[in-house]
């Protein structure tokens, strides 16, 4: 039935008119694109500084800052906006792709490595008391800085998962010491022990207690400052707290102190305030205990945080005032969803004009809406695991279905989004005649070589998702969308001489609404051609196509016997256009929405 | 009986006299206390100035200024700047081709957005520093030197420093030579985050923004793509409310196949259609 639908290219005529037609459209489709490509060359300078304060753009001169330097050449092969790596040694952070005045100007060590390949920026382990960051060694004295400890950076570790398993592995216990004579104790890092020692700050605290250290000091390596056995102030109490970069809810020792995960069981269980316990050791562990009243062993990736309750907006926990918050999204636009997932959607209409995909993120018990890029240039795709889905934009990789020739290679999503809309696995090609732009090392002016290439007959390979054009602007849209040009030759019987009557003979399928309908649907495929209706459900103000019926050739003629015969060919003409107007719909619609 | 009654009442009416008599005393009292406050020589002379917190008071632009400078992309005054809800958003991150990573824009951030800042308040603080100082001599303080400004923006806080005074009281011995003030807030960590995304941006083109959200959770980071291939991206620092804002355009992609098409800000492209 599709068969039949279709124009008949087995007829030689009907051949010779859809290829010199095919030809035609590739030719000028392809005078649009080398034109455009060969005057935006020819203009192509780099700015040191554009009129519109950009650093280092390739832009046409009128766009150059006439009081900054510029050559007509790419700005890769320039010296003044060579790009680099600009290296801030206060912070010890190494910022790519930057222009060697950029970084001059902002007083930073410029090098020539653009991906900051340089020692300076080499990563390494920085372990900072009980925690870790995968940084520069530079940054590393940084951030060991801001805590008072000395600088452990460990350059043999190269990968940051190993880095992070390393800060668990960290020494953690009791510090006690003695202040103007009487004990205390501080649940801290061997190094922050030793930091005491030395009489050093700790954090942003001022010096311990406000005193000065006038014992010895000792490291209890796992015990907690509420441990009996070493006899400082500090006890038990019924309170909890949060601790920052940790996830749970902690017993709070009446010096101020975290000791273990809260676990209201245990409030009076001394041997529960004497060492530290694992997470896994404790209550609850591999739940989120979201609003638990006795448990704080809050997990982040599976949807719980230490939170004062009043804030998570729950019940008041047996003890204390902290509580494991729910960061799952109850209510987003796809249901109940759980904290870290994420999901696709698009406009109710897809892939009509003006629409676009989305991201959404479930995080923190807040739904976030990402939109992936405009022109559908970008879609959404999503999967999920053990029923928790995840989802990213993509790269609408559209660009050369029009010119896939076999279904397979039309197919091959290692390369491509496409779909094949053909009745056989191949489709016929020609050869045709186009150049190639090489470009140049480093940017320089490249050659235009002539070149051959296969072009098929017809388009029988389309984008997944349609992409969106700038129809409203003159040149490429209107090239496009002429890729859908279709051209369908009937042939008639003519009958009788007096009381004439038509019979068709050939391509008969051409007059019937289908037809029609089908080239239609062919053409919306390409992009934002043909009779699409825009992203809130509205048609364009124009047809957005033309249909055409002209007699070609009378091929024989009766003559005037009465049962004299005559054929006719008819030629049916279905012209593509981008669709027009309806950019102002949009627009009414985007305002009042 | 009579007569008990009498005494009593006449007590009664002494009573009411005397308390009508102590309010009068304190309205007299808050009235002189009132007059204090309005007549700054008297209020110097009971309630002498502490230096510290008369230039305390001076610095409060700094509010104003880290709003601004925060919706705004890190420059009070953005010159490469996307328009973006009512603000001009400076991109830090910036190509105008299409299918090109972005060239770094403003690479040391947090120096620059120090810069920004101190030249915000400056003026309005330095001027408040001088009006300071001249009741400070009333006063009794010797007070000699220029005074400078600087800002430095830290882990937890920014610090705010006025250093080239010199202040001294003869009576008492007390001097100044310096003075650091230290307002809490969470912008480094949002600078040190944005320097991350700038990375990615430069090297892939983009980045992902539930990766910092996963390491980061008092972080919110949003990222909006705009249909000329620029991104806005909001970082929200979850308790303090503190936001950063900032543009970048990266790895664009045209409507259709964009050949040759090279990008010019919105702004500019409707000022030559002006013209």
């Amino acid at each position: 039935m599709r068969k039949n639908k279709l124009i008949n290219i087995n007829n030689k005529k009907t051949r010779n008119y859809l290829i010199v037609f095919l030809l035609v459209a590739v030719f000028l489709l392809s005078l649009v694109y080398f034109t455009s490509l060969v005057s935006a060359q020819e203009v192509k300078y780099c700015c040191e500084k554009t009129i519109y304060d950009a650093w280092c753009q390739n832009a046409p001169q009128e766009q150059c800052n006439q009081e900054f330097r510029s050559t007509p050449t790419s700005c890769e092969a320039t010296s003044f906006c060579k790009l680099g790596c600009c290296y801030d040694s206060s912070e010890g952070i190494c910022m790519e792709n930057t222009p060697q005045k950029v970084c001059d100007l902002s007083e930073g060590t410029w090098s020539e490595s653009k991906e900051c390949d340089i020692p300076q920026c080499n990563l390494g382990c920085c372990v900072i008391g009980t925690q870790a960051a995968y940084v520069s060694l530079t940054r590393c004295k940084k951030l060991s800085s801001f805590y008072g400890l000395q600088t452990d950076f460990r350059k043999q570790i190269n990968s940051e998962v190993e880095c992070l398993s390393l800060a668990s592995l960290a020494d953690e216990g009791a510090c006690v010491y003695e202040v103007d004579f009487v004990k205390s104790c501080k649940f801290t890092s061997r190094q922050g022990c030793n930091n005491i020692k030395e009489g050093m700050k700790i954090g942003n605290e001022t010096e311990i207690t406000g005193g000065s250290v006038t014992g010895n000091v000792s490291f209890y390596k796992d015990y907690l400052c509420s441990a009996e056995e070493l006899g400082n102030l500090c006890g038990l109490t019924k309170e909890t707290t949060c601790i920052e970069g940790k996830d749970e809810v902690y017993f709070k020792d009446s010096c101020g102190n975290p000791a273990n995960i809260y676990d209201s069981s245990k409030i009076n269980d001394k041997a529960y305030w004497r060492k530290k316990i694992s997470k896994a050791e404790s209550c609850g562990f591999g739940s989120a205990n979201i609003n638990s009243g006795g448990c704080g062993n809050c997990d982040y990736f599976s949807g719980s945080i230490c939170k004062n309750y009043k804030t998570a907006k729950s019940s008041k926990p047996s003890y204390g005032n902290n509580i494991c918050q729910d960061l799952n999204c109850k209510k987003t636009s796809d249901g109940s969803k759980r904290h870290g997932e994420s999901w696709c959607s698009t406009d109710e209409n897809e892939d009509s004009v003006g629409s676009r995909y989305f991201r959404h993120i479930c995080m923190n018990g807040e739904e976030i809406l990402e939109p992936c890029a405009d022109f559908r240039q970008e879609e959404c795709i999503q999967d999920s695991i053990n029923g928790f889905s995840q989802a990213g934009c993509r790269v609408n990789r559209w660009q050369d279905c029009y010119s896939q020739s076999e279904k397979i290679d039309c197919e091959n999503t290692d390369k491509r989004d496409c779909v094949w809309k053909y009745d056989r696995d191949e489709v016929e090609t020609r050869k045709v005649e186009t150049t190639t732009t090489i470009s140049g090392a480093e940017g320089a002016a490249g050659t235009t070589l002539p070149t051959e290439v296969s072009q098929p007959v017809t388009i029988a390979c389309f984008p997944e998702h349609a992409p969106g054009l700038k129809f409203w602007e003159e040149g490429e849209a209107q090239g496009i969308c002429s890729l859908a040009n279709t051209q369908c030759e009937v042939e008639f019987e003519k009958k009788g001489l007096i009381f004439s009557s038509k019979d068709c003979k050939s391509g008969c399928e051409c007059l019937e609404d289908s037809w029609k309908q089908e080239k239609l649907v062919t053409c919306e495929a390409i992009g934002d051609c043909g009779a699409k209706i825009n992203f809130v459900g509205i048609k364009g103000f124009k047809e957005g196509y033309k249909t055409k019926t002209e007699k070609v050739k009378e091929e024989e003629s009766g003559g005037g016997g009465l049962f004299g015969i005559s054929l006719v060919l008819n030629k049916l003409g279905i012209t593509g256009r981008a669709v027009e107007k309806q950019v102002e719909v949009k627009n009414i619609e985007k305002e009042r929405v | 009986m009579i007569m008990r009654e009498g005494i009593k009442r006449g007590k009664i009416i002494n009573k009411k006299s005397q308390v009508t008599l102590w309010i009068i005393i304190a309205i007299v009292i808050i009235a002189l206390i009132a007059l204090i406050f309005y007549l700054t020589p008297l209020k110097t002379i009971f309630f002498p100035s502490i230096p510290q917190v008369e230039f305390e008071g001076c610095v409060e632009k700094i509010d104003e200024a880290l709003e601004l400078i925060g919706e705004r992309g890190g420059s009070m005054n953005p010159a490469l700047g996307y328009a973006y809800e009512g603000e001009k958003i400076e991109y830090l991150c910036y190509t105008n081709q299409y299918y090109k990573t972005c060239t770094m824009q403003q690479p040391l951030l947090k120096q620059h957005m120090e810069r920004e800042i101190l030249d915000y308040i400056k003026p309005e603080t330095l001027s408040c520093i001088e009006n300071v100082k001249n009741d400070l001599r009333k006063q009794g303080w010797q007070v000699s030197g220029d005074s400078d400004l600087n800002i430095e923006i830290l882990q937890d806080n920014i610090k705010i420093s006025i250093s080239g005074i010199n202040l001294r009281k003869e009576d008492t011995g007390e001097s100044y030579k310096k003075f650091e003030f230290y307002y809490k807030s969470r912008i480094y960590d949002l600078i040190m985050i944005t320097s991350s995304i700038l990375n990615w941006e430069a090297r892939y083109g983009d980045s992902e923004t539930t990766t910092y959200m996963a390491y980061y959770p008092n972080i919110k980071v949003e990222k909006y793509k705009q249909e000329d291939g620029s991104k806005v991206y909001k970082l929200t620092e979850r308790e303090s409310q503190e936001k950063f804002v900032f543009a970048t355009r990266s790895l664009s992609w045209p409507g259709g196949y964009g050949f040759g098409e090279i990008y010019t800000p919105r702004s500019l492209s409707l000022e030559n259609e002006k013209k």
